[in-house]
Formats: C-alpha cells, sequence, structure tokens
C-alpha cells in the first residue's frame, strides 16, 4: 500500500499549531505505518546532515583545536568567552534576547528557532544583551549586535486571552466578529518587537480564524471572510 | 591535565568524525561543536580517562550518549518539527554509517533541480515548508509534493529504511 508521505509533512506543520498536550496525543496516537514513514524521513535527514557535516568537517576541526590550544595553552583570552555552552541553544542570529514570561501562558512556535521557556509564576523580564561572541571552544563567530527580542511563548491559551494581551501592549482594540472565536485555543509565539501589523501576519497562518488590523482596532472574523 | 602533544593527537584524529557523528545526530552546527568541544575538555582535564587502543571507540560512543540525552530532553514538539527520533532507544531510527552513505548516494544520484533543493531545504537548512515555498517561488502545496515524491521513490528503493 502506498504510503502518504505528502499526509505526513502536512501533518508535522500543522502540528505547530496544536497545544503541548494535543502535540503529545498525536504523536502517542500515530499509527505503525506514520512511524514507519517518519523513521524514514528522520533516516533522510539525518543521511543528508551527515553527507553536509563531512564536507566541513575538518575546517571544524581545524578552528576548533585553534580555539582550544589558545584558550588552554595560549592564555590572554577570557575564559568566560569560551566555555563551552550546556544549554540547548536554537540557532539565533539576534546577540540580545529580552523574555517575558506571563503566568498561566505559553505560547507555541510559528517559527522554529525560538528558546523554550516553560511557564512561571510572574512577570519576569530578563535581558541579556551579549557580545557576539559565540563563546564555544571551537567556535568562533562574527561579532554582531542584532536588535532585541521580546519573545512570550503561550501555550494553550484562547484567542480572547492572547488578543487582550497584544491590544494592551500596542494599545489597541479587539473586536470578535464571532463570539465562538474568543474560546479558540492555540499555541503562539509572541515576538513583542515586531509591530503589530506584523503579528496579526503571524496569526493568519493559523486555518481557524482570521484577523485584521485597521485604525488600531483589530477584527477577528471566520476563516472564510478573509 | 594531559600534555599539549597528546590531547592535540587526539583532538586532531577525532575532533572530525566526532563533529559529523554529532551533526547526524543533533542537526546544529553549534550543538554539535558544543558536544564535541566539551568531552574533549573534560579529556583534557582528566574527567574522562581514555584507555588505548580504545579511544576511538570510546569517543564516539560519548558523542553519541551526548547527543542522544540531548534529544530526549528536547520536547515533543520540537522533536516532531525538526525531525529528531521520537524514540531514543537506539534501535528503530539508527543506522550504521554504511546505511547513511547508501541513502545518500541515492539521493545524489535520483534527485536533481527543485526536488533536491525542496529536500536540502527542508532537511539540511531545516526550512518549513512555508519558508521553502516562499524561497523557490513554488506553492506550498508543491513543496509537500516534492518532499511526499521524493520519500516515496527513497523507501520504494531502499530496503527496511
Amino acid at each position: 500500500m502506498k504510503q502518504d508521505f505528502d499526509k505526513l509533512f502536512k501533518v508535522i506543520d500543522d502540528a505547530q499549531s496544536l497545544t503541548d498536550g494535543e502535540i503529545e496525543k498525536l504523536v502517542a496516537d500515530l499509527s505503525d505505518d506514520e512511524r514507519d514513514m517518519l523513521n524514514a524521513v528522520i533516516a533522510t535527514k539525518r543521511a543528508m546532515q551527515r553527507s553536509d557535516a563531512q564536507e566541513h568537517a575538518e575546517q571544524v576541526a581545524d578552528e576548533a583545536w585553534k580555539a582550544f590550544s589558545q584558550h588552554k595553552f595560549g592564555g590572554g583570552k577570557n575564559i568566560s568567552n569560551l566555555v563551552p555552552m550546556r544549554h540547548m541553544w536554537h540557532k539565533i542570529a539576534a546577540a540580545a534576547i529580552a523574555v517575558v514570561v506571563i503566568s498561566g501562558l505559553t505560547v507555541a512556535a510559528v517559527h522554529g528557532n525560538w528558546l523554550h521557556i516553560d511557564e512561571a509564576p510572574e512577570t519576569v523580564v530578563e535581558q541579556e544583551a551579549t557580545s557576539g561572541q559565540s563563546g564555544y571552544i571551537g567556535h568562533t563567530a562574527a561579532d554582531t549586535v542584532a536588535s532585541a527580542r521580546q519573545v512570550v511563548i503561550l501555550d494553550d491559551v484562547t484567542l480572547e486571552e492572547l488578543l487582550a494581551q497584544m491590544a494592551a501592549h500596542y494599545g489597541a482594540e479587539v473586536q470578535f466578529a464571532n463570539d465562538a472565536l474568543r474560546t479558540t485555543r492555540l499555541h503562539f509565539e509572541w515576538d513583542k518587537s515586531l509591530s503589530l501589523e506584523r503579528n496579526v501576519q503571524l496569526l493568519n497562518n493559523f486555518s481557524k480564524f482570521s484577523v485584521s488590523i485597521a485604525n488600531d482596532v483589530i477584527t477577528v472574523s471566520n476563516p472564510e471572510e478573509k | 591535565m594531559m600534555e599539549k602533544p597528546e590531547i592535540e593527537t587526539l583532538f586532531k584524529q577525532y575532533y572530525a568524525p566526532m563533529y559529523v557523528l554529532a551533526r547526524t545526530l543533533l542537526y546544529d552546527d553549534d550543538e554539535s561543536r558544543d558536544v564535541v568541544s566539551d568531552i574533549f575538555a573534560k579529556v583534557y582535564e582528566g574527567d574522562i580517562t581514555l584507555t588505548p587502543p580504545t579511544e576511538g571507540s570510546y569517543l564516539m560512543a560519548a558523542v553519541r550518549n551526548r547527543c542522544l540525552n540531548l534529544i530526549e530532553q528536547k520536547r515533543t514538539r520540537e522533536r516532531l518539527r525538526n525531525l529528531y527520533a521520537l524514540e531514543t532507544d537506539g534501535v528503530s531510527t539508527e543506522l550504521n554509517d554504511e546505511r547513511y552513505d547508501e541513502v545518500m548516494a541515492f539521493v545524489s544520484n535520483h534527485f536533481s533541480g527543485t526536488a533536491l533543493r525542496v529536500m536540502q531545504l527542508r532537511f539540511v537548512d531545516g526550512l518549513e515548508c512555508k519558508e521553502i515555498a516562499s524561497a523557490l517561488h513554488i506553492s506550498t502545496v508543491a513543496v509537500y509534493k516534492h518532499l511526499a515524491r521524493a520519500m516515496q521513490t527513497i523507501k520504494a528503493n531502499i530496503k527496511n529504511l
């Protein structure tokens, strides 16, 4: 029987709009056939990553040795800049990150490369500015200073709660053309450094509703009204 | 602590294959370099003791175990989105080097043009399908079709994948 990889890739992409609990259930409910397809996709990705890594491995090793030997034997480098990071960081281009965690809210990723922060009880604002030096032994990065990002991860929140937060932040109002949409639950990563218009564009990636903005009024309507 | 010539020999002999293994499992360049460099730091400082002639196999096993631990710590959302293994028991999803080479040789010989580019953007650069569609000026539906057709062909031709 022909395996439906088309559907599998759509499921993987569409899953990003699900809550964490829904994703856990989706994965647990995968059929043997779906798991078999997924494993084939993973094997293919690994094979291509391996091939890509092989092309650069010697250069990476040379860079790593230069940095390692300078740190351990050459002296003069600030050790704090060369301590390997043990965290699970996604690859980020920005050098400065501001994180705001609001109680009871977590936001799903619209794009993949965000640092995931678990729910925290109270509002916390932390802004870390780094010089752009990656801090890895064996890895140097050009000094870059990117604009600050303020990411709130909201998981399993209602659309009404999310838009109330946004409206308060941007000084806008919210109107629902269909009251039933107020309780739509979603997972969203709200980058507060982006404009309201840009965040509205990102919200329109969800298929369950349509969002528009005009004269500082956010309007939510049924998706067929886009 | 190790003397410089000794750690340098180990570094130059094993860093590259360790990095390749880390990239195979973790995909991310920075994370992969971190894992390998961290292991060498521990070797240098004496936290890891290597016994000839098994240094190579020990170092590779250390990389693999570290990578699998990191994958286990990733949330299910991330594991699904970025195509990390959903299980890390080492049985269901890992292939040996020859099998990865077999898959890659098939990909190189059988796909070209837009299909190959879509696969590179999805599996090497980690772009989502909407981003690929935007980058290549094609529809998202076309991206799904390219990926689906490629995987059907790979599955039909690579046994037990």
